[in-house]
């Protein structure tokens, strides 16, 4: 069987798969138009056309933030500069490995088994043992982009991986789907901060599936502002002892933007820490669902599990459905969840107008407020500079997809913070300190 | 700045508060408005800046002669209009220093030079006998009562305001922090040339401050006016004998 009638067959399987298979959330979800997730099996795309909008972007990124990809993927063009433990391969020329890979894969949900039966790379990262390492990944769909990621951190490895997923210069029904693989060895540490900034013609799927070993660490932060519709399923399970996650989730949402998160975190294994913050500042129409789930396996003794979403909306037209969800099958664990949704409060806008500052500016230092802590989460200066950017932006334009021009003007409070040593790194520690204590 | 409030009629929730109220403050003048608990004090406040919530009904406010009543609540801060507030707003996740800085440029129409800024607010910080934990805070959030009413006079020194409402400043204060409070107020509307408005229930804070003009509210009206001989009388015979004037 070629590559062609693998990649139709499993699409047919794919679609035959239900949208939303938890029963808990039958009535809450987005529904991703079949337009655009179609147009991920597209082919005989323009090569340089792709290469020289996607290095185009690169460039401006670098120019304006000093972020230097390792790696780039636009249409059928990538490249690597070989960084260490980088990988690319080409999954077209099906082998017996290769097809077992993807059809293993394909069991889990639909949105998971279209990303196998689209994408025709694998980019693998593989950390060395003990050893310290970064990687900026830059994904484009200049054409439409379905993209796998399998991320190993080796034993005793700390790696830091930035992944900016954006659009060309669109204007035809699009999409991007990536799906990232995600293992930590023992001991080990991985941060991994994805970005989304899609413009309005691209639907994006967004997979990310994990396991952490023995005392090993993932901390995650997914900054979801771009694409028309988003569909997020997250799966991240701890299954060695003493191992730890961490999963941020931002949500700024305008116009008629349409956000599906699904992220379920596991403790499966003792003394294991789990957390998920998910926060959603809707502006506009949009509409976003959260639905945050923890989950405590038989056995887990002495875990922990926090599950907090939290929503704001901007407009009475914006929506929000928060769904935090539980299931501890084990006596000895700690387990805590919350949900809040509310509009911005009258009395708050009076005080920040009888400070001179207009609704405008009120939305956006509100806005900045909520979602500031998430931001400065972020370690390194360049991608919280970019991330930051693209937040305000997008606050003061209600616009999304575009990348910016320049650091915003109000970026001199996180410069500020930072040389008052008030960095995300201190931010971070007092979190973890304050979540131990509880 | 002139500030002129004629015959001003005010509800909330289709209740009336302010009934008729008249009151004149001139340039650099200092007022203090006295009255019992519900008499209108707060709401007269909220009236002058803006607050959505109320319903102006009859009357004017103007200021240098001309109405404000139009004006939104920012647009009157920009005008020089301030308001301390008696229980301040906390608003998670705004750090202090942020919300202060785009609150001095949307005022005073300057991107102040960061080293410039920070060197002010430190220097009434220390003024006020504030510890730098404030800076370090989201903005009134985890602040002591006493470190939200100094919160309110550093924000009145950075922006400067040509008249000022101060709705008890002195509520909730120790001793100490009165005469800190109080001795910087003077300082910064010294420095300013700044009119106000103080309303407050206690004559202790007036051990520090010198006010020309005591008004004394009943009822969402101004029953009588005079210099400082008027809280004498007022600590001597209560507000019973103001009722029903």
């Amino acid at each position: 069987m070629d590559y062609n009638d693998f990649s139709a067959k499993a699409r047919e399987y794919a679609q035959q798969l239900p949208e939303e298979s938890d029963i808990l959330y039958k009535r809450n979800f987005i529904q991703m138009p079949k337009e655009h997730l179609s147009a991920l099996s597209e082919h005989g795309h323009d090569y340089e056309a792709a290469r020289n909008e996607v290095e185009e972007i690169a460039k401006r990124i670098k120019d304006v933030f000093n972020i230097e990809f390792d790696i780039v993927v636009g249409g059928d063009y990538t490249y690597s500069n070989g960084a260490d433990g980088v990988e690319i391969t080409d999954m077209t020329g099906l082998d017996g490995e290769k097809m077992e890979y993807k059809k293993e894969r394909m069991k889990k949900n639909r949105f998971e088994a279209l990303v196998n039966a689209t994408s025709k790379r694998i980019i693998s990262i593989r950390t060395r043992k003990g050893a310290r390492s970064n990687y900026n990944m830059l994904f484009a769909n200049v054409n439409p982009l379905s993209i796998q990621v399998d991320i190993d951190a080796a034993e005793g490895s700390e790696a830091s991986i930035f992944q900016f997923c954006c659009s060309g210069n669109g204007g035809s029904v699009s999409a991007l789907a990536i799906s990232n693989d995600i293992t930590v060895g023992e001991n080990a540490k991985l941060d991994i901060v994805q970005m989304h900034n899609e413009n309005q013609d691209t639907a994006v799927v967004n997979i990310h599936t994990g396991t952490v070993r023995d005392n090993g660490f993932l901390r995650q932060h997914f900054f979801y502002t771009g694409g028309a519709y988003v569909k997020a399923i997250g799966s991240i399970e701890l299954t060695g002892n003493s191992a730890e996650s961490e999963t941020n989730e931002t949500v700024l949402g305008s116009k008629e933007q349409k956000i599906d998160v699904n992220t379920e975190i596991i403790n499966g294994s003792v003394g294991s820490l789990a957390s998920l913050e998910s926060k959603a500042a809707l502006m506009d129409y949009s509409r976003c669902i959260l639905k945050g789930f923890a989950r405590i396996k038989y056995g887990a003794v002495g875990s922990r599990s926090i599950v907090h979403e939290r929503g704001m909306l901007l407009d009475k037209t914006a929506k929000i459905d928060s769904l935090p969800g539980m299931s501890i099958a084990e006596d000895d664990v700690k387990a805590t969840h919350s949900s809040s949704a509310a509009p911005i409060d009258d009395e708050t806008l009076f005080y920040l107008g009888a400070r001179g500052i207009d609704r405008k500016s009120a939305d956006r230092l509100i806005v900045d407020g909520f979602l500031g802590n998430s931001i400065k989460k972020i370690r390194n200066p360049s991608i919280l500079r970019m991330v930051a950017a693209i937040i305000n932006g997008k606050i003061d334009t209600r616009d999304y997809g575009k990348l910016p021009a320049e650091a915003l003007e109000s970026m001199w409070l996180i410069d500020m913070d930072q040389k008052n040593e008030d960095t995300g790194e201190r931010l971070l520690q007092e979190h973890l300190k304050y979540r131990k204590q509880r | 700045m002139i500030m002129e409030i004629k015959e001003l009629y005010a509800s909330m929730s289709e209740k009336e508060i302010l009934k008729g109220l008249n009151m004149r403050i001139n340039d650099g003048e200092f007022h203090v408005l006295m009255g019992p608990n519900g008499s209108g004090k707060t709401t007269l406040s909220k009236a002058i800046m803006g607050y959505p919530k109320l319903k102006i009904t009859g009357g004017e406010i103007l200021v240098d002669g001309k109405s404000i009543l139009n004006l939104t609540t920012d647009e009157r801060a920009k005008l020089g209009i301030f308001l301390q507030f008696q229980n301040p707003m906390e608003i998670e996740g705004v750090g202090f220093v942020n919300f202060l800085h785009s609150a001095n440029s949307a005022v005073n129409g300057n991107h102040a030079d960061v080293k410039e800024f920070m060197s002010e607010v430190r220097g009434m910080n220390e003024k006020l006998k504030l510890s730098g934990n404030i800076f370090k805070k989201p903005l009134n959030h985890g602040f002591s009562g006493g470190e939200k009413k100094k919160a309110e006079v550093i924000q009145m020194s950075v922006l400067k305001p040509k008249f000022a409402i101060l709705d008890e400043p002195d509520s909730g204060l120790d001793i100490d922090a009165i005469k800190t409070v109080a001795e910087n107020v003077n300082e910064i509307a010294q420095r300013n040339n700044t009119s106000i408005l103080l309303i407050t229930h206690y004559s202790r804070i007036l051990n520090y401050m010198k006010p020309q003009f005591v008004h004394v509210m009943i009822e969402g009206r101004i029953v009588a006016e005079g210099g400082i001989e008027l809280i004498k009388k007022l600590e001597a015979e209560g507000y019973e004998s103001f009722m029903h004037k």
